[in-house]
């Protein structure tokens, strides 16, 4: 058996067909980012709280949502797991949540407050306070909470993340830099190794999945956190290695058949290298369909990314990154 | 059997030494809090309010060494304390049981400083009248919340303690008796001559633990922190005073607690669906390939173990970007068989028989898994330069993956090839 064998599909005319689609793709990216008013970035990035919990029994989502807002967690995000009878709660930055110091400060700082109003010395006290963080805890607050509306069910807390703003940010702008250097890094490498032609619209196509990619998961409402961050860096990986295995076919081809066009040169490699692309992006796909259903819930989001990426990689190897070393090519001919 | 010698022993040495570094497993791999739970803390120390003549970076470093010390003492396995960036301290503590209590003694600035009472000044009118009150005194609380006009000098701090225990009194209410070094017992017996029947106030972060009188001079250098403790709270505060003060407070930047339910789950679905998806894809590779697909599975299940044991030898912690990482390694694995497969398909159908096709096979499709692998390896390796935390863990995995899957997918099937199909083979399943 043996799939795509002698196949010879134009994809060099076709380009402009390709160029189309990808442009819609971004297009429909774009829009739903601006739409939604940026990125939908988690507290991983702008800080906030996280807080999973378990229920024994479940209360309604509504009983839920409605002991939040009483609490003055309005704008808190809910996801239900009714499989795990858990929920996450998602509080970002800006909502009223902060670490209490420990209860008997606390205690005492409201009782000075009642007795002798904002004085000086209390200020300077309550800084102190604050800077010597025995941190009472957001968990607390959120047990005290639900145990107070919902006395006679079993509440656990088995996850609870809190992070400061400025973390994020640092987190996000490292992540940047490095797919930055790692894909100048790629450029100079494709540079050196076939020929400069190749090397821009090498990274161009990675730039392309990776805004692609972010673009569908904002479509759908996903979140972008730390695990989508590495889906993203996972994808970049994944898509240059495709990339280059298709090059090396061009090279290859070129080098035999030098005298030939090179769009008909490059439409050979290209077909001569289905059968393989397919295979292996097949076989990722059996692996990242299992992780999608049966990883649970935490590397759910982290397949679903993963799954879009191998795809949209697989399609740009083909579609983006080979026909555009024949636009600079055909260029760089007509200006000689 | 002789060209091919040494690689046999080479991979099975390889393959041994990987097996010896894995088991047993529970003890050599290192799971992340992702995975195993526990608590992940970032701290920010405080560089605006440091003692005069310390630098930042000192500060850092002695925080460090602080919170190192208090976190040997409270016994913990595998704990992770590393600076980050400028001010940053990065906290691991896997397994945690309580890590409320954790928090407390990490956080702990735990500044231990003697001051006098200021008995004659007037403590109401200094309450109602901050602005007028003298400018060589503060208001301080007890644990009460009563206050206590106290004169602004410190005499002695915590640096001057050599011991700190937690000691039974009478009822058996525990209280925290300490032994100071000799310099330090030599200032305490001064300070206590020149000031009998005065109230030395004893504070820790600033907050009154007790003012006893002064009846005597002091001279053995001893002392004790009384107050409504327990036990725990009593053992905890030991375990501060005796590591040592934060050299500035610190701030927590970024807490998260995994619970260990919430890891022990991850961990099973997460090898359940790997180990679903690997053998899919073995199964896949057989049906497509045939008996040649057995040599490849035979070469990622190699692959797995070598990473394995690569990741235990480097002690690398596994996490859930680390996975990431070693499916795309597997990925590739599988892709560089595939690449060769194809090739050694085109030569036998260009006529070649068996032996040469593979010969060729091999050749041709060496230099496209040398470049798609060397340029992940340059991505994974700026992505380890430039990247923190998770990313790293991921960079790790990947890198490693790669270079192992390279010596299987290349050299361990081709040693199989060459020892399994005669010269004059006519057919090769593949």
């Amino acid at each position: 058996m043996e799939f795509f064998k002698n196949t010879k599909f134009d994809f060099i005319g076709k380009r402009k067909i390709a160029y189309t689609v990808s442009i819609v793709l971004a297009v429909i990216g774009l829009v739903s980012i601006i739409s939604k008013g940026g990125l939908n970035l988690s507290i991983d990035f702008v800080g906030g709280t996280l807080i999973q919990m378990k229920f024994e029994p479940m209360p309604g989502m509504e009983e839920i949502r409605k002991v939040l807002a009483d609490n003055g967690l309005k704008g808190a995000q809910l996801q239900h797991f009714p499989k795990e009878s858990e929920i996450i709660i998602r509080v970002k930055k800006g909502e009223q949540i902060t670490e209490e110091v420990s209860p008997d400060t606390a205690a005492q700082a409201s009782g000075e407050t009642q007795s002798y109003g904002e004085t000086r010395s209390l200020a300077a006290f309550s800084e102190t306070a604050a800077a010597s963080p025995r941190m009472g805890s957001v968990e607390k607050k959120f047990n005290d909470m639900f145990s107070a509306a919902f006395p006679g069910a079993k509440i656990g807390i088995i996850r609870a993340e809190m992070v400061g703003p400025s973390v994020g940010k640092k987190l996000l702008s490292q992540a940047v830099w490095a797919l930055f250097w790692g894909m100048i890094g790629i450029m100079i490498y494709v540079g050196w190794r076939f020929e400069f032609k190749y090397s821009a619209p090498a990274v161009l196509a990675l730039l392309h999945d990776v805004f692609i990619v972010t673009g569908l998961l904002t479509l759908f409402n996903m979140e972008i956190d730390m695990t989508i961050i590495a889906a993203l860096l996972t994808i970049v990986g994944y898509s240059i290695n495709d990339t280059i295995v298709v090059y090396d076919r061009i090279r290859e081809k070129v080098k035999m058949y030098a005298r030939d066009e090179i769009g008909k040169v490059m439409n050979v490699a290209i077909n001569d290298t289905l059968g393989r692309t397919f295979i292996t992006g097949l076989t990722t796909i059996i692996v990242l369909l299992c992780i999608f259903f049966f990883g649970g819930e935490v590397i759910h989001s982290f397949a679903f990314s993963l799954l879009l990426g191998v795809v949209i990689g697989t399609y740009s190897s083909i579609f983006v990154a080979s026909p555009l070393v024949y636009e600079w090519d055909k260029r760089y001919r007509k200006a000689r | 059997m002789r060209r091919n010698q040494w690689r046999i022993i080479l991979i099975v040495g390889v393959v041994a030494v990987s097996v010896w570094a894995i088991y047993p497993p529970q003890e050599k791999i290192h799971l992340g809090l992702d995975l195993l739970g526990g608590m992940h803390l970032i701290l920010e120390v405080d560089t605006s309010k440091l003692q005069e003549g310390v630098t930042a970076y000192e500060a850092v470093d002695r925080a460090l060494m602080v919170i190192r010390n208090r976190i040997d003492q409270f016994g913990v396995v595998d704990p992770l304390v590393q600076r980050q960036g400028d001010n940053w301290i990065v906290v691991q503590l896997p397994g945690v049981k309580d890590p409320q209590r954790a928090l407390d003694i990490i956080g702990k600035t735990a500044l231990l400083e003697f001051k006098l009472l200021d008995e004659e000044g007037d403590l109401d009118s200094a309450l109602k009248n901050p602005e007028g009150m003298p400018e060589e005194d503060e208001v301080l609380y007890d644990r009460e919340g009563k206050a206590f006009l106290i004169k602004k000098e410190t005499l002695l701090t915590g640096s001057a303690l050599s011991q700190a225990r937690v000691e039974l009194e009478e009822f058996g209410r525990p209280s925290i008796g300490f032994e100071m070094n000799p310099d330090g017992a030599k200032k305490f017996a001064r300070i206590t001559r020149r000031n009998v029947g005065k109230f030395l106030a004893i504070i820790l972060d600033g907050k009154i633990y007790s003012a006893p009188r002064i009846s005597e001079e002091i001279s053995g250098g001893k002392g004790k922190i009384t107050g409504s403790f327990n036990i725990e709270t009593a053992n905890d505060l030991a375990i501060v005073l005796k590591a040592g003060a934060l050299p500035a407070p610190v701030q927590i930047i970024e807490k998260r607690v995994v619970g260990p339910s919430l890891g022990e789950d991850s961990i099973r679905k997460g090898l359940f669906a790997s180990a679903l998806g690997l053998l899919l894809t073995m199964a896949f590779v057989v049906f497509y390939y045939k008996l040649s697909g057995l040599v490849a599975d035979f070469a990622l299940a190699l692959n797995l173990v070598i990473l394995l044991g690569a990741m235990a030898g480097f002690k690398a912690t596994l996490t859930l970007p680390g996975i990431a990482g070693m499916i795309l390694s597997v990925a590739m694995a599988v892709d560089a068989n595939v690449l060769i497969f194809e090739r050694i398909k085109e030569e036998i159908a260009a006529g070649k028989s068996p032996y040469p096709s593979i010969a060729a096979g091999y050749k041709r499709a060496f230099p496209a898994i040398l470049d798609s692998n060397l340029t992940t390896l340059i991505a994974a390796a700026l992505l380890f330069q430039f990247g923190t935390g998770p990313v790293k863990g991921f960079a790790v995995t990947l890198t490693l993956g790669i270079l192992i899957s390279m010596f299987t997918a290349i050299i361990v099937t081709r040693v199989i090839f060459d020892e399994s199909v005669p010269r004059d083979a006519e057919r090769l399943s593949i």
